[in-house]
């Protein structure tokens, strides 16, 4: 492969993360063209024990975590505890543009592998560190997780039902915004290292990470001194709100009512398909809604009544037709309205197939498996169709042996001390 | 601030809303100079969304369009106008990349799509992001991100299983996305630099969002297995959850991942009797007995203040402060990264703006200047990097062609 074939095609990582999330940084390098060499402790990450698995099957090979998240990567195995395991890293960081680690903020200063020590022999080295609250500070000593970044990042705290208390995705997400931030920072300070030979260290936190999700809500207390609140399964337009989502006959979905000049046509549209099948209040049957503008209903909960009305009319109506009919149906009549997909729903896109997001990755005898791939189409330089994770330590001989040199005494020497 | 990454760089945004301003300012917090096209006559929705500085509503009092346009500078321009479209022109030949997020084909219809552009600027880097990609039979659907979270199967995941679906706050493919936008126009800018070639960059909120979702996306093309909501458990840690602590809707979370953390926290809440039955020393006893493990947990956090129990129960256990927006301004880790930038805007005056999520040690991406009024630096733009004359500018103005609005702090503009 030409050094100029992808993105990053001649740049190489040292990829030390070590949880779920955090691997994700390493694997966009990976899809960008650079060479990615995740570096596993001796008998492989612990958390391949993370599933879903492949079958349903437990096994540290089968982890579809890990599967997806350190896709086109290589892995070799190494105690970086020792000092041969240390000299053995030293010589892989050689070659390397970016070190990526995770480790819980002091761990790798307390093993001379932290930044300041490691300038100086690696002056041109990105060494990435990506953690729940950043490497310095009052909470960089705490321990992390999920759930309290998303709680530490002001994101939970307005999602849930009023009636219960704040929620998080049932999906891990906080450490995997942590890693796909620290990407383009990485690359930035490529970028300057390629021009003045010098280094850097990219500190992420995932805390500040969740704190981009709340789009508009930070500066509430300040500008309109208020906190948002979580509204469940309503939509908050200032003091008015209306149903965001609703059953439909094979699931749900949710309507974006943006009344005014634009929006307020398809809300017509809707409302008159809507009325073929279910009875409104007067007040709703006549109302135009390309009147009334989003900024009265937002300061006048007078005005929002109507629009809670129809919103509430809605309910019995979309739960005679199946989500894909309806938003197909909203397409044309200019409503703003999406099917809430499930993972289903995803995989047989036919958007999605259309673009060929989805490619085949193999997986020898476990066979060919669609992944979810293509997050960006590129003119002159696609992303890499990278191959399968690996498995742990699969690339040992060809780094350690064919590439390092090391010598097949050596190599048992070091396998049998348990240092690889 | 010297040594910036993209001192130089000189980026057209043509986006607007979320993605593509979010997007856009990864380059312009590190220093590229960057203007951002707007129009009263197609006015971004946010300008006039809340929150409004004092709460007093206007084109220039929405922090909600100035967190996304910070470190930008702010040209008012009537693209639906032929002369609006050559002074548009002007400024992709000056351009290095272009960034934009319209319905796909509106920029064609004003001949400001890549192969238009890359004529003028054969090596334009030019991104385009949208919600379902410029291809496939639903590239033209239009939306928020609201309904993209729903689309990308983020709605589906979180809530109850006793419950439907829950959304999220806002729009949460809105944020997932810039991440990938910016890797993809930082890679771009590499690789321009190494072969001198920019090119086209294609990216679907869908796509990108969904790798958010890669191993869920796995488990169905394997297993035929379809991820639902667990409210705030974790099929493999307990006590998991968010429990209620002294205060009107106050929250603490709780995570503990092994039996030896939940001997620490179980000593330090002091012993109590419940916590010493066997049933909960393990794992499995700890999920076969959930209901009852989070009912008493509740009863302790419930004696206590949300920071309190985090304080009582970290650095051993994994717990944090279910934040409120107040709370951000409070926590002491945020303001030890300076997250929050305090600048004066035009009309505004001092308001918080979200900083950087990554401290560089040498060249940190930081914001240059506070978000511009619609137009506000029209004059100096069109002067300065494309060499019109004051005259002209002014007559496009005074045709609507060129918009120009202040603050009330503004300074006035001065002609050349």
């Amino acid at each position: 492969m030409s050094s100029n074939d992808s993105l990053l095609s001649p740049y190489k990582v040292v990829d030390l993360s070590n949880n779920l999330g955090w691997w994700l940084c390493g694997k966009m390098f990976a899809d960008m063209g650079a060479e990615v060499i995740k570096v596993e402790p001796v008998g492989g990450d612990p958390k391949r024990c993370l599933g879903p698995f492949y079958n349903d099957e437990p096994s540290p090979d089968n982890s579809l975590a890990w599967w997806f998240q350190n896709r086109g990567k290589k892995s070799v195995t190494l105690d970086i505890e020792t000092t041969d395991g240390q000299q053995i890293l030293f010589k892989l960081l050689e070659d390397a543009d970016v070190l990526i680690q995770s480790f819980d903020p002091g761990y790798m200063e307390s093993l001379g592998l932290g930044y300041e020590t490691l300038k100086k022999q690696f002056p041109k080295l990105v060494y990435t560190s990506i953690s729940p609250f950043g490497q310095t500070g009052p909470y960089a000593g705490f321990k992390g997780s999920d759930l309290v970044v998303d709680a530490l990042g002001g994101f939970m705290f307005i999602a849930g039902d009023e009636d219960r208390a704040p929620i998080r995705f049932s999906v891990p997400q906080f450490y995997e915004n942590g890693a796909t931030e620290s990407v383009s920072h990485s690359i930035a300070a490529i970028m300057v290292a390629q021009q003045t030979g010098q280094g850097q260290h990219v500190d992420v936190s995932a805390q500040l990470a969740t704190i981009r999700f709340l789009m508009n809500a930070s500066p509430y207390p300040i500008l309109e001194k208020e906190n948002l609140t979580r509204r469940g399964q309503m939509f908050g337009i200032g003091l008015s709100s209306y149903r965001a989502i609703y059953e439909t006959s094979d699931g749900h979905l949710t309507v974006m009512f943006s009344p005014g000049v634009s929006g307020g046509k398809g809300l017509n549209n809707l409302r008159d398909w809507a009325t073929e099948h279910v009875e409104f209040d007067d007040e709703v049957t006549k109302f135009d809604w390309t009147t009334l503008q989003m900024a009265e209903i937002a300061v006048d909960p007078e005005k929002g009544v109507v629009l809670a009305k129809f919103s509430e009319g809605l309910v019995p109506f979309f739960k005679l037709f199946s989500k894909f009919e309806i938003y197909e149906k909203g397409i044309k009549l200019g409503a703003m309205i999406a099917y809430v997909s499930t993972t289903e729903d995803i995989y047989k896109d036919e958007q999605l197939e259309a673009r060929d997001y989805f490619t085949k990755v193999d997986y020898g005898d476990k066979g060919q498996i669609l992944q979810a791939h293509n997050w960006a189409i590129l003119s002159e330089t696609p992303l890499v169709n990278t191959e399968r994770a690996p498995n742990a330590g699969e690339h040992n001989r060809e780094i350690y042996m064919d590439r390092l040199g090391i010598t097949k005494t050596a190599y048992s020497q070091l396998l049998q001390s348990g240092v690889i | 601030m010297t040594n910036q990454v993209l001192e130089g760089v000189k980026v057209l945004d043509l986006s607007w809303v979320g993605v593509g301003p979010v997007a856009t300012r990864y380059l312009s917090d590190y220093g590229a100079t960057t203007v951002r096209v707007e129009s009263v006559k197609r006015l971004d929705l946010l300008r006039m969304s809340r929150p409004f500085k004092n709460s007093e509503p206007g084109l220039n009092r929405s922090m909600f369009w100035a967190d996304f346009n910070a470190s930008k500078l702010g040209l008012g321009l009537d693209l639906n106008s032929p002369k609006g479209q050559e002074v548009a022109k002007e400024l992709v030949k000056w351009a290095d990349v272009v960034t934009e997020s319209f319905t796909p084909g509106t920029l064609a219809k004003w001949g400001l799509d890549y192969e238009s552009n890359k004529k003028i600027n054969p090596e334009i880097i030019m991104l385009s992001t949208c919600m379902q990609g410029q291809t496939g039979p639903r590239s033209s659907f239009r939306g928020y991100g609201n309904m993209m979270a729903a689309l990308s199967g983020f709605y589906e995941i979180n809530g109850y299983p006793d419950r439907g679906p829950t959304p999220c706050y806002g729009a949460y493919t809105d944020f997932t996305s810039p991440r990938f936008c910016s890797a993809a126009l930082l890679g771009a800018l590499d690789y321009k630099r190494r072969t001198g070639k920019g090119q086209y960059i294609d990216v679907s909120q869908y796509e990108c969002s969904t790798q958010l979702l890669g191993p869920q996306l796995l488990d169905y093309a394997i297993n035929e297995n379809v991820v639902g909501r667990n409210g705030n458990r974790c099929d493999y840690a307990a006590p998991h959850g968010v429990f209620p602590s002294k205060g009107d809707d106050c929250w603490v979370a709780i995570a503990v991942e092994t039996d030896d953390e939940w001997k620490t926290m179980r000593q330090l809440m002091g012993q109590p009797d419940w916590a010493a039955d066997a049933k909960f020393d393990t794992l499995l006893g700890r999920k076969a007995n959930e209901d009852l493990l989070e009912q008493n947990i509740s009863e302790w956090t419930a004696q206590y203040t949300a920071k309190e129990v985090m304080f009582k129960l970290q650095p051993h256990v994994a717990s944090g402060v279910v934040h409120d927006q107040a709370g951000l301004y409070e926590d002491p880790q945020i303001a030890h990264r300076e997250y929050f930038q305090w600048l004066d805007h035009s009309e505004m005056g001092t308001v918080p703006y979200n900083g950087s999520q990554a401290i560089l040690s040498e060249t940190p991406p930081h914001i240059t200047k506070p978000s511009p009024c619609l137009g506000e630096d029209s004059r100096m733009v069109l002067r300065e990097f494309i060499g019109m004359s004051d005259a002209d500018i002014q007559s496009l103005i005074e045709e609507g062609v060129v918009e120009e609005t202040l603050g009330q702090f503004s300074n006035a503009p001065v002609a050349s």
